[in-house]
């Protein structure tokens, strides 16, 4: 604020109110006090003046009387001439002269303008003459006196005054002059004395209230000095203290509301003030920052493990290491003593470390600092706590985003940090990620697809096709293999490579292939009812359903109630699945083939198979990955492998199933090789299950080609 | 009073003396009245210091002294230089002192002047010889224009002249009375109430009885022009600084500071040399003064 901005301030605020109420009162006595004083002195001086010149005409007559007779008895009036010339030089004689009984101009001063023995013809002179006793005259403010001067009744001549009141009057005029400038002048200085004295006296009373205004728009810093010893002293002083108090009180509330419990460190309201104060301010400017999130790796572990308790612990040397660290790396750390305090000054290296909650952090550095405080704060989480006497190890993955690179506003901001930090979490953990927009876009569409799916599954939204499998000797319909298709509402079908893995990811995967095994059943029972030669109907089990105790009821429960033969299902897993011992697994394989339901080790092959477990399990089918029957007619390699397996699946009395069939050659290969069954495009491709059962009816037992397949034969 | 008059300008005069040693121009009037001489001579004399200041002149003072003869005895032993008065007493005093008159001084634009003798225009008196038993007022002992000139033309006439007591006095047939009324316009006062039958006065005075009574006066002898106030210094006198004082005073009227100076030195019109020469001016004035001193007036 500028010195005239403070004046006029003080100016406007001293003619408000009081000060102006108290000026007004002073003035109005002042005012009045002048004017008593000037009229007082203006009476004064008009009595004295009245009085002076009655006094003085008076005197002046007497003075001549006695000067001039002498003379006149003399005969000798021209001795007079010196004191009349005097006489009349005075100021307020208009005129003096003296008359002889004759008429004549004798002697005289003042404005007279006659001649030495000249007539005067003078109604005042003749009515003295006449009476033989002064006359006098007042008019236009001028004493006209004619006084004779008399021996032993005689009249010797007669003195005529023109005594000028106007001159008195014109000097009492000064004096009324003189007066209102004094008056004027000490009204001036009243005035300014008692504006003066005015602010002098509410200036305490607008420093309070400028004071208390401040305080109110939230400066709790205000305090004021009152230089005096008065009431006004004391109040201001209890202002102060009341501040002191407020800000004490302030800072309190502030803590509670803006500090974290448990690391001490601001928490995630703060934050988003800052953030938001930050998005705001910094929109136009070229201020560049960086928002890392931060997450222990393994946090939740630690807290089921050691409990609470320890896990708050951990958090608190984490947040203390974690400030060290900033610290290390020159950055200075704001805290939440003010709410006033912004972080806004990037080079001055201030920065921000808050808690999220949970096991979640987020700092605000300068952009160019965050590269290398994220290295090293990575490294140093790597290093274990000591917390309540147990080493702890936990690692930490560490998302960025730059403002305004990445995003502009508070919650994208965030967001993209969040998004950053599950790519680290995603690239290994204990590192860190800046945020990549193509890595996001996938992870939303993976979200989408997450959420789509749970939808889908609740609604069962999707269909079993079933793919044709044949005998590779006569080329006859022995079975078929039931694969699930999705039909998304608006994307159309998705591909179970895509939608699978997924749902593997988010748990989903024993529900749909309950609702799979479900179908399965359901068409076993349905295309078998009419058969004399039953289809086996194949259907893909995950480890996660085998893993379920209730999983062999489930089967059986479905085997029942669609009234289909065990001996028509067989359940395909993967060659990991079958090599996974678990006692629960095993259990559940027990139970289903005690009734007679067939096991398939799919896509036989690709993974790493214990021989000895292979043969021990005695599975009924082996499924070759396609993968194996691509080779055939090209890859001498391939081909030996598959009469390997052949041999090996004879071995251990296993059928043999080769996948991916699609063309004769293939087909003729495992002719002769001696494999069993075969599955593929050559064969026929998977149809709606409905489709399928449609078509399998129609054609009855023995060779048959589906729609769109071809022939075995 | 008097006495007073006398002590003051004897003061003057002591002081003066000291100081005229001491390049000090002093000078003089006559008259009673002290204190409106020296506000007169004022202004001259600082004009005079400011001129003469290149022969050495450091002071010019102011002597008024009461009487001619205390003039004389100042001029004579050195304590007043310049002298001005009307030119009969100051012709008295000249050459009682040994001191000369120089320059002719002009009052209110009136370089010569003479006086007249007057009597009311219904007196039977018609010249100077029908004074005889007549009273006739002259203004004072030491008044040129109103009583050595007037005086001198009575006694033209061989009638005999007698101071009266006063007015209430008369004088016997075959003489002329005379009284002294003090002032010129006492004078034509006493003349005008018939105290008197006839009056010594000047042109001035006449034309005042003219303005208030006109026609009521006329005038029976004139006498001869005098100059109306000459310049005497004293003898003695530096050459240079007379003939610079001289320079000086008649170079006034050529200034507007001196003109200023003049005005203010009781009406002074200017100063400048007797027309006739100051031997043919004062030769008259010198027999009358004979005159008088034969009639004992002086």
């Amino acid at each position: 604020m500028g010195t005239k901005d403070t004046l006029s301030k003080w100016l406007r605020a001293s003619t408000l109110g009081l000060a102006r109420r108290l000026t007004l009162v002073l003035s109005a006595l002042i005012i009045v006090f002048v004017a008593v004083v000037i009229a007082i002195n203006m009476q004064t001086q008009r009595v004295l003046l009245a009085e002076r010149m009655a006094y003085s005409a008076d005197h002046l007559i007497a003075l001549a009387q006695e000067v001039s007779m002498p003379h006149l008895l003399e005969n000798n009036p021209a001795g007079l001439e010196v004191f009349f010339e005097q006489v009349g030089n005075q100021f307020d004689v208009e005129v003096i002269y003296l008359v002889s009984p004759r008429r004549w101009y004798l002697a005289g001063g003042g404005d007279i303008e006659a001649n030495f023995l000249s007539y005067i013809a003078d109604p005042l002179i003749e009515r003295a003459f006449a009476t033989g006793h002064r006359q006098q005259v007042f008019e236009s403010e001028v004493l006209s006196i004619a006084a004779p001067l008399t021996v032993g009744g005689t009249v010797l001549g007669i003195l005529r005054l023109d005594y000028n009141q106007k001159r008195l009057v014109d000097k009492m005029n000064a004096v009324l002059v003189n007066n209102l400038l004094a008056g004027f002048a000490f009204l001036l200085v009243g005035l300014l004395f008692s504006r003066w004295l005015a602010s002098r006296l509410s200036s305490p009373l607008i420093q309070l209230t400028q004071a208390a205004r401040s305080a109110a728009d939230g400066n709790l810093d205000t305090e004021i000095a009152i230089k005096s010893k008065d009431e006004f002293a004391q109040l201001g002083a209890a202002f102060n203290a009341m501040m002191q108090n407020l800000k004490t009180s302030m800072y309190e509330i502030h803590r509670v509301a803006y500090e974290d419990k448990v690391t001490g460190a601001p928490n995630r309201s703060w934050l988003n003030n800052q953030l938001e104060h930050l998005t705001l301010h910094h929109a136009h400017s070229e201020t560049s920052f960086a928002v890392m999130f931060l997450d222990l790796d393994n946090f939740k572990a630690i807290n089921d493990t050691h409990g609470h308790h320890v896990g708050d612990l951990l958090l608190r040397s984490f947040s203390r290491r974690l400030a060290r660290c900033m610290r290390e790396k020159g950055l200075i750390l704001l805290d939440v003593a003010s709410d006033e305090r912004h972080l806004a000054d990037f080079d001055k290296n201030e920065a921000v470390l808050a808690r999220l909650g949970g096991d979640e952090f987020t700092l605000i550095v300068p952009s160019k600092k965050a590269d290398a405080l994220a290295t090293h704060i990575v490294s140093e989480m790597a290093r274990s706590f000591k917390v309540d006497g147990c080493h702890i190890t936990n690692t930490t993955s560490i998302g960025i985003a730059l403002f305004p690179a990445h995003a502009t506003s508070r919650e994208h901001l965030l967001k993209c940090a969040d998004v950053a930090m599950y790519q680290a979490k995603r690239g290994g953990r204990n590192t860190h990620r800046y945020y990549d927009h193509n890595t996001h876009t996938q992870m939303k569409e993976r979200s989408a697809l997450e959420r789509d799916l749970e939808q889908a599954v609740e609604q069962d939204n999707f269909q079993m096709y079933l793919q044709p499998q044949f005998e590779v000797q006569t080329g006859k319909l022995d079975g078929a293999e039931a694969l699930i298709r999705w039909e998304h509402p608006t994307k159309g079908p998705v591909e179970p490579n895509v939608f699978l893995p997924v749902a593997a990811s988010i748990g989903l995967l024993p529900k749909i292939g309950q609702l799979m095994l479900a179908k399965a059943i359901e068409a076993a029972a349905t295309i078998n009812r009419r058969r004399d030669e039953p289809l086996i109907i194949a259907v893909n089990v995950s480890i996660e359903e085998l893993n379920d105790d209730g999983f062999a009821d489930m089967v059986k429960h479905w085997l029942d109630l669609h009234d289909a033969h065990p001996r028509t299902l067989e359940i395909e897993i993967t060659e990991n699945t079958a090599m996974e011992e678990s006692a629960v697994v095993e259990h559940q394989v027990a139970q289903l083939r005690a009734i007679g339901v067939r096991f398939a080790i799919d896509d036989f092959g690709m993974g790493y198979s214990n021989l000895g477990r292979l043969k021990a399990l005695a599975f009924e089918t082996l499924k070759i990955d396609r993968s194996l029957v691509t080779g055939i007619g090209e890859d001498p390699a391939s081909e030996s492998l598959l009469y390997t397996i052949l041999d090996m699946a004879k071995a251990i009395g296993a059928d043999v199933v080769a996948e991916g069939i699609e063309t004769a050659e293939q087909l003729l290969f495992l002719r002769n090789a001696g494999c069993g069954h075969y599955q593929g495009y050559f064969g026929g491709r998977p149809v709606p299950a409905d489709t399928f059962a449609r078509w399998v009816l129609s054609q009855g037992d023995g060779p048959a080609s589906a729609p769109g397949m071809r022939s075995a034969s | 009073m008097r006495f007073l008059v006398r002590i003051a300008s004897l003061c003057l005069v002591l002081v003066a003396g000291k100081l005229a040693q001491a390049e000090t121009l002093m000078l003089g009037s006559i008259n009673d009245d002290v204190r409106k001489h020296i506000e007169q001579f004022t202004p001259l004399a600082d004009y005079l210091v400011e001129q003469l200041a290149d022969q050495g002149i450091t002071r010019v003072g102011i002597s008024v002294l009461p009487t001619a003869q205390d003039m004389a005895d100042a001029m004579r032993v050195g304590d007043v230089d310049l002298y001005f008065d009307s030119p009969v007493v100051a012709a008295h005093v000249a050459r009682q002192a040994g001191g000369e008159p120089f320059l002719r001084r002009w009052k209110n634009g009136i370089g010569e002047y003479h006086s007249i003798i007057i009597v009311p225009n219904d007196s039977s008196i018609r010249s100077l010889y029908d004074l005889e038993g007549v009273t006739i007022g002259f203004q004072g002992p030491s008044s040129t224009s109103g009583f050595m000139l007037p005086v001198a033309l009575v006694r033209e006439t061989g009638i005999p002249l007698r101071e009266l007591e006063g007015t209430d006095d008369s004088p016997a047939g075959d003489e002329i009375g005379f009284v002294f009324t003090g002032d010129d316009r006492n004078t034509i006062l006493w003349l005008a109430q018939g105290l008197i039958g006839a009056g010594a006065t000047d042109p001035r005075g006449l034309a005042w009885l003219e303005d208030s009574q006109p026609g009521a006066f006329r005038s029976i002898a004139r006498s001869a022009d005098v100059p109306r106030q000459v310049v005497v210094r004293r003898g003695g006198m530096d050459a240079a600084l007379s003939a610079r004082i001289e320079d000086v005073l008649r170079d006034m009227s050529d200034t507007s500071e001196g003109q200023r100076t003049m005005a203010l030195f009781n009406d002074t019109t200017c100063f400048d040399d007797f027309p006739d020469g100051v031997e043919a001016t004062f030769e008259p004035i010198y027999q009358l003064l004979d005159e008088l001193n034969l009639m004992g007036v002086i």
